[in-house]
């Protein structure tokens, strides 16, 4: 019996061993993975983690090391806290410098200890910028500087002066209001970030240019209609109407030299709407009037003072556009006839000769100018710049005219490389065009009255003198204005 | 006693029935970023949705998301910002285009303050086609009466042997010629004195439409079995409506190399797309894309935001060179050609059959 219960217990025994098993505790220590580098600009790097388990895990904190070396001695820490579930994490820093290598690791605090991922290597980019737009202005005006990779202690300086920082957006465009001018009109611009800098190709140019009112005309008449031309230092005015009422049959001449008006002696009968150019002046209509018209076909050739006149022209013009380039004189467009005619006088040989038409219709009131043995035209229905090339014939579009039109009638004059346009009826806009790049820089406006019409313009010395006929509406005489394009 | 018995125990299962109010819980909003840029010309667009809780019913509407601030970025820094052109739909400038070896990323500052940026994406160079051939074909339909048919388009091109490559095939604007019988044409059945009497008309039998499906098809693929080889590929099935193939259609077939990943989002949306119903169908899966909420990266964002190399061909697909036994009955137009809803008769300026 005591045998059989020593068996049975041995049984049981073996029983409770064979279906009994130790149980080991599984590690479920999670995994983690460095996983991207999601952003990097010139200081900033924004990497992306993951914790692999398959439960939650309490970790006291996690985030990333980056460190410029791969012992991640003197690490910045980035540090987002407490933890409960696995998966993503991003993390971020802008603590960074430009163009240096850096080594980032995902880390968390389990259990007292840290858990480190993978290390990856970053490369910081450089800053650079580009452009800025607009490129003049006044001080105070809001302007945006494009780039990439800015720094958020980034400056921009216009000359020496740095600018009110207003936004820094995707580290790639600066917002800047642009300090009052100081000293210079055109300055250049320059960009610094973490020390680095980047200057502009291209200047700002400050809203300049000063008028000044010289003198009034010394007789009573307010011319419409006529003819300016200028030889020299030596500037003529004169036919046309005053006011309308009255046909005029002088010419003065003014020269800034002796700031003193003469009258010229012309000695042919009165014209108005007539084409003039530096020497030549023709056409017109003999009777006051608008149309139909009583065409003149008088033609004038004006030499140092001295008035010839030439064999009638072959045609008739009114308020067409005459410009000189070589041999040449052209007369292009206006009021009668076809408006796209245009016509070649040479000056050697007297004769004349149709040549190509203008691509748009063309009057007086059409603003152009001549540089470098080209005839600029602005076309009143679409803005466009469009040059005459006189040696090939060819007419094209060069530029878009950005300031206002006005009433038309507006003036365009060439200074060195750089033209002034603008001044159009009922306007006080003059814009500068630089020839070298075709860029517009706005003046400063008018500062006489708007209701006045440009009566002659000429340009000597670096200035631009204005003759302005006030609108038949009021009393006040012509004005004779200078206008200073650097002046401040 | 016993009827009695039975009586109440015909009254046992008699009992009040509670209507059951099932509140389902609103599904969430996710947001949804569709669009690719490539190497070609901009502007390419990207499209900003917010999804809606979709059950028996669609219960609400896919609405556009507005005023984000959208831009690209390239691994040099350089950001170009989108321009909202239309409600959700951002642009990049005409003149921005992918450079192959740069990666990009696409952020998204959204109005209510979350950020949102995508993972970078490796511009690969994509090998050019060789060339671009067609066939007729007619797939079987559930009715025996009725194949569907039309022409299978098949891109040529050998595969780079030194790198693992992932293609994505889409198809560009297609433009046909639309063939239209005016000299068919007749009145009205209410006309006062001449009802479905012959009018014919001068004008105008031939017309041009271009024709932007709004479902494209897309197919894509991976050099693991011919890495290194001159192959082909199926990419894409255009199918004949009567009216497409009546004379000249003109397809545009775009080869792009996309990243692995990108490969992997596409291969796991065209199983899902071909899921139908039976035992052996892939099981539903919830697709992530490469879009992160910078502030909950574990915030579902659906769609994928893709940079690719491209490189596009165009075939001239002939009536005459079709299988004429595959061939639809052409549908007729008895009228002029130009009342198909964005038929011209201005020849495209790039249309060259010959």
């Amino acid at each position: 019996m005591k045998i059989g219960n020593i068996g049975f217990f041995a049984l049981f025994m073996s029983v409770i061993c064979i279906f009994s098993s130790c149980e080991e505790d599984i590690d479920v220590s999670p995994s983690l993975v460095t996983e991207d580098i999601l952003y990097v600009s010139g200081e900033r790097v924004r990497l992306l983690a993951r914790i692999i388990t398959t439960e939650n895990i309490n970790a006291s904190d996690h985030g990333f090391y980056i460190a410029d070396n791969e012992a991640f001695s003197n690490p910045i820490i980035v540090s987002l806290g407490e933890r409960e579930r696995p998966g993503r994490f991003i993390g971020e820093t802008g603590e960074l410098n430009i163009e240096k290598t850096y080594y980032g690791k995902s880390f968390i605090a389990l259990n007292g200890s840290l858990q480190f991922g993978n290390t990856i290597a970053l490369q910081t980019l450089s800053p650079e910028a580009f452009q800025f737009s607009p490129n003049n202005g006044t001080g105070g005006l809001i302007v945006n500087v494009f780039g990439k990779n800015f720094t958020a202690d980034s400056k921009v300086f216009f000359g020496d002066v740095p600018a009110e920082i207003l936004d820094i957006s995707f580290e790639s465009r600066i917002t800047v209001r642009v300090p009052p001018i100081a000293g210079r009109a055109v300055v250049a611009v320059k960009v610094v970030s973490q020390g680095k800098e980047m200057p502009m190709i291209t200047p700002f140019e400050y809203t300049v240019g000063k008028y000044t009112k010289l003198s009034n005309f010394p007789e009573a008449l307010r011319l419409l209609d006529n003819i300016y031309f200028q030889q020299g230092n030596q500037f003529f005015v004169g036919l046309g109407s005053d006011r309308g009422l009255n046909l005029n049959q002088n010419i003065w001449k003014y020269s800034p030299m002796t700031a003193a008006w003469e009258n010229t002696g012309f000695p042919g009968r009165p014209l108005m709407m007539s084409f003039s150019s530096g020497q030549f002046f023709g056409g017109g209509s003999y009777v006051l009037g608008r149309a139909p018209y009583l065409a003149a076909r008088d033609f004038w050739q004006v030499t140092d003072g001295v008035y010839k006149k030439l064999p009638d022209l072959p045609f008739d013009r009114i308020n067409s556009v005459a410009f000189e380039i070589g041999d040449y004189l052209y007369v292009v467009g206006g009021d009668v006839g076809f408006p796209f005619e245009a016509h070649r006088y040479q000056k050697s040989t007297g004769l004349w000769a149709r040549i190509q038409n203008a691509p748009f219709s063309i009057n007086s009131s059409i603003i152009n100018f001549n540089f470098q043995n080209k005839q600029y035209f602005i076309n009143p229905e679409n803005r466009e710049l469009v040059a005459f090339d006189a040696l090939s014939g060819f007419w094209g579009v060069v530029g878009t005219y950005p300031g206002e039109f006005g009433a038309g009638a507006g003036f365009g004059l060439a200074i060195g490389d750089r033209v002034y346009v603008g001044m159009t009826n009922r306007s006080l806009e003059l814009w500068e065009l630089n020839m070298t790049n075709l860029n517009w820089v706005k003046k400063n406006n008018f500062s006489g009255s708007p209701i006045a019409r440009n009566a002659g313009v000429f340009a000597d010395n670096g200035l631009i003198y204005i003759l302005r006929s006030p609108e038949i509406q009021l009393s006040t005489p012509m004005e004779l204005w200078s206008f200073d394009p650097n002046g401040f | 006693m016993l009827r009695r018995l039975v009586f109440l125990l015909l009254l046992l299962p008699l009992a009040c029935i509670d209507p059951y109010n099932v509140n389902a819980p609103d599904g969430e909003r996710y947001l949804t970023v569709e669009g690719y840029i490539t190497t070609d010309p901009g502007p390419h667009s990207i499209k900003l949705t917010r999804t809606d809780t979709y059950g028996s019913a669609f219960e609400g509407l896919i609405r556009p998301v507005v005023q984000a601030t959208v831009a690209v970025r390239d691994s040099e820094g350089l950001v170009s910002f989108l321009t909202e052109t239309s409600q959700g739909v951002y642009e990049t400038p005409a003149n921005f285009r992918a450079k192959v070896g740069m990666s990009y990323t696409l952020q998204i500052d959204l109005s209510n303050g979350q950020s949102y940026s995508s993972l970078p994406e490796l511009v690969k160079a994509v090998p050019k086609m060789d060339s671009v051939s067609y066939r007729s074909v007619s797939v079987a339909t559930d009715s025996r009466l009725l194949d569907r048919s039309g022409v299978q388009l098949t891109a040529h091109f050998k595969d780079p042997g030194d790198e693992s490559n992932f293609y994505y095939w889409r198809t560009g604007p297609a433009t046909f010629v639309v063939v239209a019988n005016p000299e068919l044409f007749t009145l009205s059945p209410n006309h006062p004195t001449n009802p479905r009497g012959a009018a014919p008309k001068d004008c105008c039998a031939i017309c041009y439409y271009q024709e932007q499906r709004r479902v494209q098809n897309f197919a894509i693929g991976t050099d693991v079995d011919f890495n290194g080889l001159s192959t082909r590929k199926q990419v894409t099935f255009i199918e004949d409506d009567g009216l497409r193939f009546k004379d000249t259609y003109r397809a545009e077939v775009q080869q792009m190399a996309i990243s692995d990943n990108a490969y992997r989002f596409l291969k796991l949306i065209e199983q899902q797309l071909s899921i139908t119903g039976s035992v052996f169908d892939q099981p539903p899966a919830n697709i992530r894309g490469n879009m992160i909420n910078l502030a909950d990266p574990d915030e579902v964002v659906l769609g994928y935001f893709i940079a690719a190399d491209i490189d596009t061909k165009q075939i001239y697909i002939k009536r005459t060179n079709l299988d004429q036994k595959l061939l639809q009955t052409p549908s007729i137009i008895p009228d002029d050609c130009r009342i198909f809803p964005g038929a011209d008769t201005a020849i495209p300026s790039d249309w060259n059959p010959n």
